[in-house]
């Protein structure tokens, strides 16, 4: 060993080796903005790699943000997995991207600027101030460490900054926003003539028009396979009806629970208010005692309460409704004015009260006593809630009994059905679309239980499937129908139908056109409709947003050329509906919001969102198609 | 074999060949990762401190102070110009600039990042936005001329909109009808910024032919 350090260590050999020691010093400071990723890679970006933890964070956030957006009633499970997979790993990219970027032009976060970003979020506040506690707790929460979670703050600071510079900083100049209000606060006056559909409805379609469309579009005429279900069914509701109650123990609920029936006492009371802090003095209080007494004195003799109330209280919520505070129970108000109020009569002024807002002269204007319901009031509830929570028990044993048979014995209900003391049913034939079904097969979910291998090939149960919360079912199929070709004779009437209908399109259109071109060539406007019988509807005035117009006519008509002042300028369009329109645009308002600065400001705002996200996605573009992006999808 | 004793006198033999070498090698090995970290550790400090001063800058320009701002941004192009920082107080500093009612002021913050920053997209980006300000002022002509130097690829759709608007500004109707079919030829486009587009073209009217009649 010594040997070969004498035979090959010259000078220059030390060197390189102290030099080569240096090197990881020298990187040293770098390492904080990487993610440790000691998990596998879903992706690498200039050879980082992105970690799939990391992937599954972005993932469920982004998926519990859809789910707060869309509500608790989708079935967020709907969606294509493979997109939102797709997407979050996108979103990934690009911050590693933008992030990389952020750190080869020299951008940095330092510790201190970090502290003082967490210091400041509000959720780590309290009273105003920084809380550790609040800190460490949510970290746990969140099931981050410290670390990792000050790694991502920082990254995430990083990406602020540069999304302020790039998108945050578009520029919306003066002519750009009266261009875009002038555009879309825009407003066209149209004529409308209109060719009915129903002017050609009688159209008569022959016998072999008929056939030969039926023989050249037999794929249209195929009968879906459908299927009918055996099926038993338990619901909370009807367990609950069949629950017998004993009058009795309505009774002993009933007086059990009196207590919590019983509505409390409430109070209408007014008051007048001299105030006193907590420090006044003697003389202070005596003042407002000897005011108040003399205004007790003044009712006594006739003067009105309110009145008084609205001249000289000094409590500002109830002086302007004659000191009235409405109605109130026991433990709302100052201990003090409250014993006071409820030892009045009704129509009594009490002597000054002082409480902890000053001093009080309280009159009683109504009282509402504690009432309890009587027995025969309550009976309904009381025994629909109690068969209730009978049924849960039960409804939960059933269930468990039904989901264990149903899968013990797959390939029959009756066990189950005999078990339960049910009776199954059977469906009508129910096709793939849920909507076209009537009965349990207008449920997806049974749909889609139906139609799965296990039931419709192999004639097992299905699992149990809730139809809504306290309704449930197991399905087998009763009988099967595959796809077949429908004969001529079953669709006949539908293909008239449609071929009338067609056809009727034709001739509305054909006719239409013939209209429009006599227009265009500059024949009264008046005139080519009456000779055709049709009437002009007119002066219509559209904004881009109008609703009660077809938005096929609408968009004609902010879609035709400007008309020379006095000219016209026609277009046309056929509705849902299937009625073809001539427009006529006749004048074009253009938009201002000259004075209104709030709106003016809006539509700015609005502008330079939309200009900086079309930066922002470009810049993103580019850094993309210049990164060396590698994908690893199967660890997806 | 050479015995024990061999061994050492070898060893001192070399070391009395090498030592001076494997010292100096030693002192300025240490020394250079010494003045290395040192040196990084300066970098890092001020381009943390660099960090702090762009982010206030972005702060200011949020709460709308914007003479302000543009004062914050000015100090960051001058004392770090060529830098990210600088480039992106620069697009910021503009818009706060115009806020202010200083379109000279945002021209000329513009220019430092057309001229200073070595990142073709963000120099594209201010040239977009100087050519904005210009149609604003009544000068599309320079405006368009500015446009012509736009590389970035990405920014072909958002050229050609300018580009419409900038015609239309000047009147010609037929050209800029013209720019706005180029930029909504484009794939990739933004729901909003396809919706905008197709009402500035459509505002235009088509001709016979274009297809509106159905």
């Amino acid at each position: 060993m010594l040997q070969s350090i004498r035979d090959h260590a010259t000078g220059w050999i030390a060197w390189i080796i102290v030099i080569l020691i240096s090197i990881p010093f020298a990187l040293w400071g770098i390492h904080e903005y990487l993610s440790p990723t000691s998990n596998v890679a879903v992706a690498s970006v200039n050879g980082t790699d992105i970690g799939t933890d990391q992937f599954q964070r972005v993932y469920q956030r982004q998926r519990a943000q859809l789910q707060s957006i869309l509500g608790p009633s989708f079935d967020i499970n709907q969606l294509d997995e493979e997109r939102l997979r797709e997407e979050a790993l996108n979103q990934l990219i690009n911050d590693e991207i933008l992030l990389q970027t952020a750190l080869v032009g020299g951008m940095r976060i330092g510790d201190r600027q970090l502290a003082r970003a967490i210091q400041t979020q509000e959720i780590f506040q309290e009273s105003g101030n920084f809380s550790e506690a609040l800190y460490q707790q949510w970290l746990r929460v969140q099931g981050y460490s410290a670390g990792g979670f000050e790694n991502d703050l920082k990254r995430s600071l990083l990406t602020e900054q540069l999304v302020a510079g790039i998108a945050t900083s578009a520029i919306v100049t003066a002519h750009d926003l009266d261009n875009a209000i002038r555009l879309q606060r825009q407003k066209r006056t149209i004529d409308t003539l209109t060719v009915p559909l129903s002017r050609f409805e009688d159209v008569k379609i022959d016998e072999a028009a008929m056939r030969a469309h039926y023989e050249a579009n037999q794929a249209d005429y195929v009968a879906p396979e459908q299927v009918k279900l055996k099926y038993i069914e338990i619901s909370r509701d009807a367990i609950a009806a069949g629950i017998a109650v004993d009058e009795d123990e309505l009774r002993a609920v009933y007086e059990r629970r009196k207590a919590d029936m019983q509505t409390p006492e409430q109070r209408e009371a007014s008051h007048i208010l001299i105030t006193l802090d907590d420090e006044a003095d003697e003389a202070a209080v005596a003042a407002a005692r000897e005011r108040l007494a003399g205004f007790k004195q003044q009712i006594a003799a006739g003067a009105s309460f309110a009145d008084l109330a609205r001249e000289h209280s000094q409590d500002p919520g109830s002086a302007g409704q004659g000191g009235s505070l409405g109605a109130f129970g026991r433990g709302v108000m100052d201990p003090a004015f409250e014993e006071a109020a409820f030892s009045l009569a009704a129509g009594e002024v009490s002597d000054p009260v002082r409480s902890a807002f000053g001093m009080h002269l309280i009159r009683v204007d109504a009282i509402t006593p504690s009432k309890l319901p009587s027995f025969e009031e309550v009976r309904d509830a009381l025994r629909a809630e109690y068969q209730n929570e009978r049924a849960e028990q039960r409804f939960v044993e059933m269930l468990d009994i039904m989901a264990t048979m149903a899968f013990e014995t797959p390939d029959s209900l009756d066990g189950v059905a005999q078990t339960l003391g049910l009776v199954p049913s059977v469906t009508d034939w129910l096709s793939p679309q849920a909507s076209s079904n009537s009965g349990i097969g207008s449920i997806a979910a049974v749909v889609a239980a139906a139609f799965n291998p296990d039931v419709l090939r192999d004639g097992f149960n299905s699992e149990p499937i809730e139809l809504d919360p306290g309704r449930v079912v197991v399905v087998r199929m009763a009988d099967h129908r595959p796809a077949s070709q429908q004969p001529f004779e079953e669709v006949r009437e539908r293909i008239e139908r449609e071929l009338a209908d067609r056809e009727a399109r034709r001739l509305a259109a054909e006719t239409g056109r013939a209209l429009l071109e006599r227009l265009e060539a500059g024949e009264d406007k008046r005139r080519v409709a009456d000779e055709t019988g049709l009437a002009w509807s007119g002066d219509s005035e559209l904004e881009r947003v109008s609703a009660n117009v077809d938005p096929g006519v609408r968009n004609t008509a902010f879609r035709l050329a400007r008309p020379a002042p006095g000219s016209n300028a026609f277009g046309a369009s056929t509705t849902a509906g299937g009625d073809f329109v001539i427009v006529d645009l006749k004048q074009v308002i253009d938009g201002t919001l000259d004075d209104d600065e709030q709106s003016r400001s809006a539509a700015r705002r609005q502008l330079e969102v939309d200009a900086g996200r079309t930066t922002y996605d470009s810049v993103v573009e580019t850094l993309r198609s210049n990164a060396d992006v590698v994908l690893f999808r199967d660890n997806l | 074999m050479e015995t024990e004793q061999e061994e050492l006198e070898a060893l001192q033999k070399w070391w009395k060949e090498n030592g001076r070498a494997v010292v100096i090698g030693l002192v300025l090995g240490l020394g250079g990762v010494f003045g290395w970290t040192t040196w990084q550790n300066h970098v890092e400090t001020s381009a943390e401190q660099l960090s702090v001063a762009y982010q206030n800058m972005v702060d200011t320009a949020a709460r709308n102070q914007h003479a302000e701002a543009v004062q914050k941004a000015e100090v960051i192009i001058i004392e770090h110009p060529g830098s990210e920082y600088a480039a992106l107080a620069g697009l910021l500093g503009a818009k706060s600039a115009l806020a202010a009612g200083q379109p000279g002021e945002a021209k000329r913050m513009l220019d430092t990042v057309i001229e200073d920053s070595d990142r073709t997209e963000l120099r594209d980006i201010a040239r977009m936005r100087k050519a904005r300000v210009l149609l604003d002022e009544g000068a599309g002509d320079a405006g368009l001329a500015i446009l012509e130097q736009v590389r970035t690829t990405a920014f072909a759709a958002s050229v050609d909109e300018l580009r419409g608007d900038i015609l239309m500004g000047g009147g010609n109707a037929e050209a800029a009808a013209k720019a706005y079919d180029a930029a909504l030829a484009s794939l990739s486009l933004a729901p909003a910024m396809r919706a905008r587009l197709q009402m500035k073209r459509d505002d235009l009217g088509y001709q016979k032919g274009d297809g509106v009649t159905q």
